[in-house]
């Protein structure tokens, strides 16, 4: 169905519509909750809640305006204010990520690239807020910078900058896992 | 990398497609002398290959709520007054059960050794579970023997309460009463 259909049918509070909704921006909305917030069971409340907020809003939806960027938008606004109001940078015992296989590998390659999702794992979640929230929404995410700078509200100048440094201290984060490992 | 952090943000946009064609001449040129920032652009684009396979799947319940969601979505405000009216429904039955179904009373009992006697020997207040008219009124002949008392009904306005105010007369401790009769003058405390 066409985003701006979608949008409309949601305004008129249409079921189905909702449904389609639902399924197409779950897993974008968790998967930042997820991430940003380090808690599964907070991630699911927070994602219930941005829902609500989505339907409670949806009326104020320009047009024009990228339906995902819009969700981001909420969904960013959503884990900054539970951040605020819980400990900062917890960390947790997170031991649910998969990986995306494209062939099926021997148990040596197998250990070889557990370990390995294990310490970018690690080197993400040890990133400061607002650089882990735009590695998630550039390469997890794959939104353009455009995007980006809707979501978080800054500059695409900014969005730039804030990616290469994001990117370079996840590098060093990747580094030190290395040599803690050795 | 110090020398080289102007061409950080390049390496980087660069990576992304998101350089100008003089941008991307600049960073060729640069990465042909400087092996630091070859090895930094390959080690980012290993990180972005490993950060692409990351893959958080949505829990089932969250799924499965979808649903419930839907459905309470259109009258968000009618279980906020159906709490609210279950509360007062509630509230009023417990109220009710109180002071009508169960009720309690207070009752006065004055202890006189004869029945024109103008001060008792001894007043008592007891709280009875039951709820009596405020016009409730008993009266008492109570013969104090060696190891029991018998009570009399002498008058009443509320026969059916009889049986009832003697159960907790009897459970009453009469110490320092002289084997003799008293008089009994029972009412609802004001």
């Amino acid at each position: 169905m066409e985003e701006k259909k979608i949008i409309e049918l949601l305004i008129l509070k249409d079921e189905s519509a909702f449904q389609i909704f639902y399924e197409k921006y779950l897993g974008f909305i968790y998967k930042i909750c997820f991430f940003m917030l380090q808690d599964k069971e907070e991630a699911e409340d927070a994602v219930q809640n941005v829902f609500l907020k989505i339907l409670k809003k949806i009326n104020s939806l320009k047009s024009g305006v990228s339906l995902k960027s819009w969700v981001g938008s909420i969904t960013f606004n959503e884990v900054k204010n539970r951040r605020r109001f819980f400990s900062r940078d917890k960390k947790k015992n997170l031991n649910f990520f998969f990986e995306k296989r494209d062939k099926i590998l021997t148990p040596e390659e197998n250990l070889l690239e557990e370990e390995k999702g294990k310490k970018i794992k690690d080197a993400l979640m040890s990133l400061p807020f607002k650089f882990r929230i735009i590695l998630i929404l550039r390469e997890i995410e794959d939104l353009s910078y455009e995007e980006i700078g809707k979501i978080l509200k800054i500059p695409e100048g900014t969005v730039k900058s804030r990616i290469a440094r994001a990117r370079f201290e996840l590098r060093e984060n990747y580094k030190e896992k290395k040599i803690e490992k050795m | 990398m110090k020398k080289c952090e102007k061409f950080l943000e390049l390496l980087s946009s660069s990576i992304d497609g998101k350089t100008s064609f003089e941008e991307e001449k600049i960073l060729r040129e640069h990465l042909r002398d400087c092996e630091e920032c070859r090895r930094a652009k390959e080690e980012l684009l290993i990180l972005k290959n490993e950060l692409k396979k990351i893959d958080i799947p949505v829990p089932e319940r969250i799924r499965l709520k979808k649903l419930q969601f839907s459905s309470s979505q259109k009258f968000p405000y009618s279980n906020y007054f159906a709490y609210l009216f279950a509360l007062i429904i509630f509230i009023t039955i417990f109220f009710l059960w109180q002071n009508i179904i169960t009720g309690r009373s207070t009752i006065c009992l004055e202890i006189r050794e004869k029945a024109e006697d103008h001060f008792p020997v001894i007043i008592k207040t007891i709280k009875i579970k039951d709820k009596l008219p405020d016009d409730f009124f008993m009266e008492i002949e109570a013969n104090f023997k060696e190891k029991s008392i018998e009570m009399y009904v002498i008058k009443t306005n509320y026969k059916e309460k009889n049986e009832k105010i003697l159960k907790y007369l009897k459970n009453i401790e009469f110490d320092g009463f002289e084997n003799k009769k008293y008089y009994f003058k029972i009412y609802k405390c004001p």
